[in-house]
């Protein structure tokens, strides 16, 4: 398919009555909107230290699983930096005093988001050098395109031999007039041979393809040999022009929100904020919020998102489990007891709705040890073993395990 | 001699448009041949050498109680170089790692201390001080590996991980060699050799640290 095609374009478009350039217009809407929209809803004007906090713990790796920002681990050491990220924006630092902090101590490496200065600015210069590259090559195609309708001329005789082709081809050396009118189109083919023998005489220039040929050489034509803009030309000149005027401005606008959006977001946040996010994606989010403010020491937020988590997904194991467990604490801690039977019910209830859950088969043994039941306890560890937990929350809570089963004079097994 | 000069760039420039693929190709070649010799003219590193911000800095501070006995507090021994070394009774390297500590420890003239080498080379090797960091370990387990495999030097719980923090430790084992000065000069990234310790010690004192 051509761009722009002059001819075949209106009998395609359908339906017939639809103005050429609305597709163009209504695709710039759309990626226009679809951008705007994310950074929108991203942005709040007064976020909540724990947010900010979130926030920044999102773009800071954690030291011990490295794949992970420190709000997605429960590893000690990002349960550590949470601990400092939000002491330390409560104290009113910025984003980056805390970030120079971290790098003080663990190199720029601690950073998700690469650094903008040395050789790793790189990451951030290519892309926006490319897309730069892209719009220049777009825009210079248009308006190539639109400077050039000698091709378009071409092409037309090409379809349909005018008749000046014969007599202009009586021009011509001596060694084409031989050649047969059927041929009359192909004759441009042999012009570049023929002007390198002779100059072209003055009235080649009415010949279509030798026109073309030496337009490559002479671009510097005076105006009045030129054929004069059509109405048609100077509309698809316009068009073509608004299609690039189109483009620069979604990519400015691309440019503009990738600036505004590098800041950081809410661990699990899109940068076209979120749109598109479906029940489980949802969820997940705010479990790794929760789990962010459990770590800040912020339970009751934290119960308030694990409630939300419950509202639209009432299995949820993690949720249950997390949750529960969150209760069961806080009932300790007040000597509420019905309060800790209800914890303690949502934990259990985490283990029947997912046996596979191996952090609910965790919390609900070290539930059991608090209330003395270690053999119990145990069987509980036994299961949260079978279920292949990661490294860091084995190594977490090594220990403990270890205490459990010599209390009941067992083995841990071996994994 | 300027002409020549002229016609030779002017050549130059005529050649790079007429053949602007081979051109790009060749600069590209001699960046990638520049940043071989780039990275293959590299000092190499010492074994375990490990890059941290602190190397070159003030060591931060660690004081408090031992697990094994009176008080520690890194400010107060200066005057001679002091590891200090991260570990955990869960991690399997730092088992391989404490008996070259222990080996390193042997000369110990007060616990924790130890004179170095005693190889009748002068100048006789500085002295030498050991502090462990139990790292996201409780006191107990901390305590029991250390008894279980021989040290004698003091050691810390760190049940909150700020001195993990502050020191920028990923995970044990994790060795600091701090000079006289209080400045941190080494990080060492695994077990680390007795051997290695020495070498490291050796070159910070002969670079006058």
């Amino acid at each position: 398919m051509r761009w722009g095609g002059a001819a075949g374009a209106s009998k395609r478009r359908f339906p017939p009555w639809l103005p050429p350039w609305l597709s163009w217009a209504l695709l710039v809407a759309i990626i226009i909107a679809a951008l705007t929209t994310g950074a929108v809803t991203t942005t709040s004007s007064h976020p909540t230290a724990q947010a900010r906090a979130a926030a920044i713990d999102s773009q800071i790796r954690c030291p011990s699983c490295e794949a992970l920002s420190v709000a997605q681990s429960n590893a000690s050491t990002a349960v550590t930096i949470r601990r400092l990220v939000l002491q330390r924006v409560e104290r009113h630092q910025t984003a980056a005093e805390i970030e120079d902090y971290l790098v003080s101590k663990y190199g720029t490496w601690i950073l998700l988001r690469p650094s903008t200065t040395g050789l790793t600015g790189l990451v951030w210069f290519i892309p926006i050098a490319a897309l730069a590259l892209l719009v220049s090559i777009v825009i210079v195609f248009f308006f190539r395109r639109s400077r050039t309708p000698a091709r378009a001329v071409l092409l037309a005789g090409v379809r349909a031999p005018s008749e000046t082709t014969p007599s202009s081809l009586e021009t011509t050396p001596s060694s084409l007039e031989t050649t047969p009118s059927s041929l009359a189109p192909t004759a441009s083919s042999l012009a570049p041979t023929a002007s390198s023998l002779a100059p072209a005489p003055a009235n080649a220039r009415n010949m279509p393809g030798l026109e073309d040929r030496a337009g490559l050489e002479d671009r510097a034509d005076p105006p009045a040999q030129r054929a004069a803009p059509t109405p048609r030309t100077v509309r698809q000149r316009h068009k073509r022009f608004l299609i690039s005027a189109g483009v620069l401005a979604a990519a400015a606008v691309t440019v503009g929100l990738l600036m505004t959006t590098s800041s950081p977001r809410l661990p699990g946040q899109s940068i076209t904020g979120s749109l598109s996010l479906g029940r489980a994606q949802r969820a997940s989010r705010q479990l790794v919020q929760a789990r962010t403010l459990v770590a800040g020491g912020h339970a009751v937020e934290a119960l308030k998102l694990y409630t939300k988590i419950l509202k639209s997904q009432p299995h949820n194991a993690s949720a249950l489990a997390e949750s529960g467990w969150l209760e069961y604490e806080a009932g300790s801690e007040a000597g509420n007891a019905a309060l800790m039977r209800t914890g303690e019910a949502n934990v259990e209830e985490a283990v029947h709705s997912n046996p596979g859950a191996s952090e609910a088969h965790l919390l609900l043994a070290y539930l059991l040890v608090n209330k003395g039941e270690t053999a119990q306890a145990a069987a509980q560890l036994r299961l949260f073993l079978a279920d292949h937990p990661s490294r860091q929350l084995v190594s977490a809570e090594h220990s403990t395990i270890i205490e459990v089963f010599r209390a009941v004079g067992q083995q841990p097994p071996a994994s | 001699m300027s002409c020549i000069s002229h016609h030779r760039a002017s050549a130059i420039a005529s050649s790079a448009k007429r053949y602007p693929i081979r051109w790009l190709a060749s600069l590209a070649a001699l960046a990638a041949l520049a940043g071989v010799l780039v990275l293959a003219t590299r000092p190499q590193a010492t074994t375990l050498e490990a890059y941290s911000p602190l190397v070159g800095k003030p060591a931060p501070q660690i004081a408090g109680a031992s697990l094994t006995g009176p008080p520690i507090d890194l400010a107060q021994m200066r005057g001679r170089f002091v590891l200090v070394n991260f570990f955990a009774s869960w991690c399997v390297p730092c088992l391989d790692e404490q008996p070259q500590l222990v080996k390193l420890a042997s000369g110990n003239q007060a616990p924790g201390t130890f004179a170095g080498v005693h190889d009748h080379r002068p100048p006789p090797p500085p002295p030498v001080s050991i502090i462990g960091v139990a790292f996201d370990d409780p006191a107990s387990a901390a305590l029991g590996f250390l008894r279980s495999t021989g040290a004698t030097w003091p050691a810390i719980a760190d049940p909150s991980g700020k001195i993990a923090l502050h020191y920028g430790v990923r995970g044990p084992p994790e060795t600091f060699v701090v000079a006289p000065d209080g400045v941190v000069v080494a990080h060492i990234d695994g077990p680390v050799a007795a051997r290695t310790l020495r070498a490291i010690i050796a070159r910070a004192a002969a670079d006058g640290a």
